[in-house]
């Protein structure tokens, strides 16, 4: 009695494991079971969590507002977004993307805020062979020296707004000693390494280059070493960082001593509100601004101010236009994003005339070539913006240099250029 | 000299913030034996407090109290509920903490957002007080003046006091004290209150001076072991002690050899687990 | 008698599925679940290493994922830079990690009880601290890409999700198989001894110390290898892979499933692995799950699930209970 129990008992498991098998394997089977036209996947990755999520919410914000327009529809197709938690480190996306890949089975990726997470995730995204289209990230190499046929960036890089900047600092802002103040990785680096070049090519020296963890709560230490010596400060400080930064500058004193430029991420409108009139007079470097005056971007804050109740900001603009990239290449190809090569290929040779930035296009490389706007925090009645100052017309991930010859120097990096003036 | 006597303020002023942080930890570890992980989100939660009810009232003292209240109730309730029935449990105990740290971090980010946010202080504690060519902002020296002051009020009331006596009683041998008749549930709870009261004091404080975001807490933790370790698990001095060298060493590294940043603060926790593993004021 | 062969027959037929279940369904699983199998599978190997400590020693190493995390990087370091085979890589990142563990065991070993647990996390953070400011070699906040996959010479593609897996599959068992001899060797019964009283031990003469020590070492070097596996699975290594949140998962991971028997790790890696991936489908507030499964487990679960399963068992078989 006893034997036959037991062989009740084990066959009762092995159909019970061999039941729970098959469930997991038609239910996961079902779900990949499409309608008539299967919708378009769209993966976004953006921080929701950490110190970045504000601007992970205003970039998908941005990227949903133009779905929007469109009615999430596109070439017959619809669209179907699926955010994921980008976190506070290249880790969390890596992991993200791992799932939009594989159990998604996304057709192309879009988002991404953190320089080092674009470059974790570029490999991996070419490895899948799935596009990925950058609607805010910087990472320079990514359209430079480690380009991919699967890669197109819409919005900016750390050498396309540091040569700028450091035009800027020099022949506008009458700048010779500068020091530098950034966050420690590749943002950072390559930010300030643009500058530095193109600022000591044109007479200038960078006199000091400080580097900041990017989890600095306390500037303080940092800010009171800085070398006095200088005309300005060039820092790179984003995110909730740069309230912190602005506040100890300014209870400092150095904020009256200097000016301070910065890349537009460090003053975004999301972020002036709790900077305060601790901002008033930075200058920074971006392809948009909300005070930009083009009949396409009051149409645009028009639309963000209906859709999700708020003001538009920098980072807004940057998915807004993203999305419209992607959609219209999407179009281009007749809604066929399963045919990678042609699709990308339509992503690479799309303009846009008309964008709430100004003119866009992309260079061979996959980068865009935009308007760069110098913008100048201002008080303007009783809400702080950043008012347009100055406009660089066209610029290119390479600004004048012959991309050939650019690449065959290193990136942009901690020690590279060399500071050859530090003291 | 400008150099150094900026350094020292700033990192003394910090040393301040890590005084509340760290003396709340070692407080709850010198009477239960208990590594707080949630310690950090005490900090938050008071944080995030403070910011609310200096945006409703615009009381910056009003803040204080609220988040310290309301942390010190949230930390009797957890010690109550969850901790006491696993007394000496040691992994048993870090575990539930790190649960309840992850659920503050979680019910931290429903409710305030993911989005980094300010206290706007009283306006005669923002700014900066002029001295010469120094600028030593006021609410710097507020945490500074504060610091000591709230360690002196701690250690009378440790040493000087019945209640005191008993706590310190409870810390070296727990049973002997139940013995003598000393409620000592009532005593782990109490303290328990005490330290995350501390930490949400800290929390407000440190909101109105770099601001709180989600994260913040686990950002803040491995401070709080340093100078836990540093001073000495369980020794308010210690961590008064603690707090300091933590606080100068880390500005002093920042500014001096800024690659080497949180190098230069784990470096002489290491010393100190080398040569004496309960810290410099542990008891042994 | 016969309730402990029965006890036993169970646990073994649960054994035997669950081996089933890892060698043969892959192929025919979606291939987002095989990725998952095969990650769980990096951790279980460092949550085994964990159990030797926490369940076989006593020892509360609550910063042991830093060995993990020293096994991982030199493996990203050795790949991505200097294109090193597998073989390479694996003895550097297990001698790495062996090493580590030997020179701060020392350190850790001098306290005791939650001393320990302090200390160990500690150290743990010191390692995070290294990882994320040593710029130069680690990449800090960036971490280190562009690692490929091993090129084993085998005629199937390690990009491939199911190849791979039985590659980790294979490198598991070997880890398993190791423990479980040194856990019925002298040597592991002897740390069982150290559990359960140390002052014993030390009377009946072991050298207790020394015992700690050895464990501690052989822990961090599997640790190592765990984390060497993870690098290649992952492709991709960060400081993250050391903070307080993964430190605390695979003490987690340990006790979940169930301290004191290797499989219990193992189900616990599982367990921990698709609750972090599966859970943030179905609803945001995945962090207050895991939560949850910290503050339920650790009160009313503290022997895992193996323990709770050992329980109901014996509630329904009773002595002379239930046979006929």
């Amino acid at each position: 009695m006893e034997k036959t129990m037991q062989g009740q008992g084990k066959k009762f498991w092995i159909v019970v494991g061999l039941c729970v098998m098959v469930a997991v394997f038609l239910g996961t089977a079902v779900f990949s079971f499409g309608a008539e036209k299967k919708p378009i996947k769209i993966g976004f990755i953006a921080p929701s969590t950490g110190n970045w999520a504000q601007n992970g919410m205003d970039m998908a914000d941005g990227f949903r507002v133009y779905l929007e327009e469109i009615n999430y529809t596109v070439a017959d197709r619809k669209i179907e977004l699926i955010v994921e938690d980008e976190g506070e480190s290249p880790a969390t996306a890596v992991t993200k993307l791992r799932k939009l890949i594989n159990q998604d089975k996304v057709d192309l990726v879009a988002g991404i805020w953190a320089t080092n997470s674009a470059y974790a995730l570029a490999p991996q995204c070419e490895a899948a062979k799935v596009p990925l289209v950058i609607t805010l990230s910087a990472g320079d190499d990514l359209t430079q020296r480690k380009r991919s046929p699967y890669l197109a960036r819409v919005t900016f890089t750390g050498c396309q707004l540091g040569h700028v900047a450091g035009d800027y600092a020099y022949s506008k802002l009458g700048w010779r000693k500068v020091v530098t103040v950034a966050m420690d990785y590749a943002w950072g680096w390559e930010s300030v390494g643009a500058f530095q070049r193109l600022f000591e090519e044109m007479g200038g020296k960078v006199i000091q280059k400080t580097w900041t963890p990017v989890t600095t709560m306390d500037f303080g230490p940092y800010v009171s070493s800085l070398n006095k010596d200088a005309d300005g400060v060039f820092e790179v400080v984003t995110g909730a960082a740069s309230i912190r930064f602005l506040k100890v500058m300014k209870e400092s004193g150095m904020m009256d001593k200097w000016k301070v430029l910065a890349p537009g991420t460090a003053v975004d409108e999301t972020l002036l509100p709790g900077i305060g009139d601790n901002g008033i007079g930075v200058y920074s470097v971006f392809p948009w601004s909300w005070a930009l005056n083009l009949p396409a971007n009051e149409q645009f804050k028009e639309k963000v101010r209906k859709s999700i109740k708020r003001e538009a900001t920098g980072t807004m603009a940057m998915n807004y236009t993203g999305a419209e990239w992607i959609v219209r290449a999407i179009k281009a190809v007749g809604g066929e994003v399963e045919n990678k090569e042609k699709f990308m290929q339509a992503v690479r040779s799309l303009e846009i005339k008309d964008s709430p930035r100004g003119a866009l296009k992309l260079d061979p490389y996959g980068h865009v070539i935009d308007d760069i706007y110098i913008r100048r925090v201002e008080k303007v009645g009783g809400i702080l913006q950043n008012s347009i100052v100055e406009k660089y017309p066209q610029v290119s991930q390479f600004w004048k240099y012959d991309p050939e010859t650019y690449m065959k120097s290193p990136v942009y990096a901690r020690d590279y250029p060399p500071c050859k003036f530090c003291q | 000299m400008e150099f150094w006597i900026n350094q020292t303020f700033n990192g003394l002023s910090y040393a301040a913030l890590l005084f509340l942080l760290g003396g709340g930890f070692t407080l709850i570890f010198g009477v239960m034996k208990i590594a707080n992980i949630a310690h950090g989100s005490f900090y938050l939660v008071g944080g995030y407090i403070g910011y609310t009810v200096v945006s409703l009232t615009g009381n910056f003292y009003l803040a204080i109290l609220v988040a310290c209240v309301v942390v010190a109730v949230m930390g009797m309730v957890m010690e109550r509920l969850f901790l006491h029935k696993l007394g000496g449990q040691d992994l048993r105990q870090m575990l539930i903490t790190m649960g309840i740290a992850l659920f503050l971090q979680d019910l931290c980010l429903l409710i305030w957002g993911g989005n980094p946010l300010n206290l706007s202080v009283p306006s005669y504690l923002a700014g900066s007080l002029r001295v010469g060519k120094y600028y030593f902002p006021i609410l710097r020296i507020f945490m500074l003046l504060g610091a000591p002051f709230l360690f002196l009020l701690l250690y009378w009331f440790q040493e000087m006091t019945k209640v005191g006596a008993m706590v310190r009683a409870a810390v070296d041998n727990m049973e002997m004290s139940e013995g003598l008749g000393i409620n000592v549930p009532l005593v782990t709870l109490g303290v328990f209150g005490l330290g995350a009261l501390l930490a949400g004091f800290g929390g407000v404080v440190g909101c109105a001076f770099m601001g709180i975001y989600p994260g913040l807490d686990f950002e803040l933790l491995p401070f709080a072991f340093v100078v836990v370790i540093i001073g000495g698990m369980g020794s308010l001095q210690g961590a008064l002690v603690g707090s300091i060298i933590v606080g100068l060493i880390d500005n002093f590294g920042k500014a001096l050899f800024p690659e080497l940043s949180y190098f230069t603060l784990f470096a002489p926790m290491a010393i100190v687990l080398a040569l004496r593993p309960t810290g410099i004021f542990g008891k042994g | 008698m016969s309730d402990r062969l029965q006890s036993r027959k169970w646990v073994f037929f649960a054994l035997f599925l669950g081996g089933a279940l890892l060698v043969l369904s892959p192929p025919f699983l979606p291939t987002y679940v095989v990725i998952l199998f095969a990650q769980s599978l990096t951790y279980a190997i460092a949550a085994m290493s964990l159990d030797l400590l926490i369940g076989y020693t006593g020892l509360g190493a609550l910063g042991h994922i830093a060995y993990f995390a020293i096994g991982a990087y030199t493996t990203a370091i050795f790949a991505s830079k200097y294109q090193a085979s597998f073989a390479g890589t694996t003895f550097f990142s297990i001698v790495l990690a062996a090493g580590a563990s030997a020179l701060l065991g020392p350190l850790a070993l001098r306290a005791a009880g939650v001393y320990f647990l302090m200390i160990t996390l500690a150290i743990a953070m010191c390692i995070w601290g290294l990882a994320f400011r040593w710029v130069s070699v680690t990449g800090g906040d960036n971490g280190i890409t562009g690692i490929n996959r091993p090129d084993l010479g085998l005629p199937w593609p390690m990009n491939d999700a199911v190849y791979f897996y039985y590659f980790v599959f294979a490198c598991f068992l070997i880890c398993l198989i190791l423990l479980f001899l040194i856990i019925r060797s002298p040597f592991g019964k002897t740390l069982v001894g150290i559990r359960d009283s140390e002052s014993r031990m030390k009377v009946l003469g072991y050298n207790v110390w020394v015992h700690k020590y050895l464990a501690y070492i052989v822990a961090g070097a599997f640790a190592g290898f765990g984390g060497c596996l993870y690098a290649y699975f992952n492709g991709f290594v960060s400081p993250n892979d050391a903070n307080l949140g993964h430190c605390m998962e695979l003490v987690l991971m340990v006790t979940i499933g169930g301290p004191g028997t290797l499989v219990g790790a193992t189900l616990g890696a599982f367990i921990i692995v698709f609750l972090k991936n599966m859970v943030s489908v179905y609803t945001k507030r995945w962090l207050m799950v895991l939560a949850a499964v910290y503050v339920v487990s650790a009160l009313y679960a503290p022997d895992g699930m193996t323990g709770l399963f050992k329980r109901l068992q014996t509630r329904r078989g009773t002595p002379g209970g239930e046979n006929d």
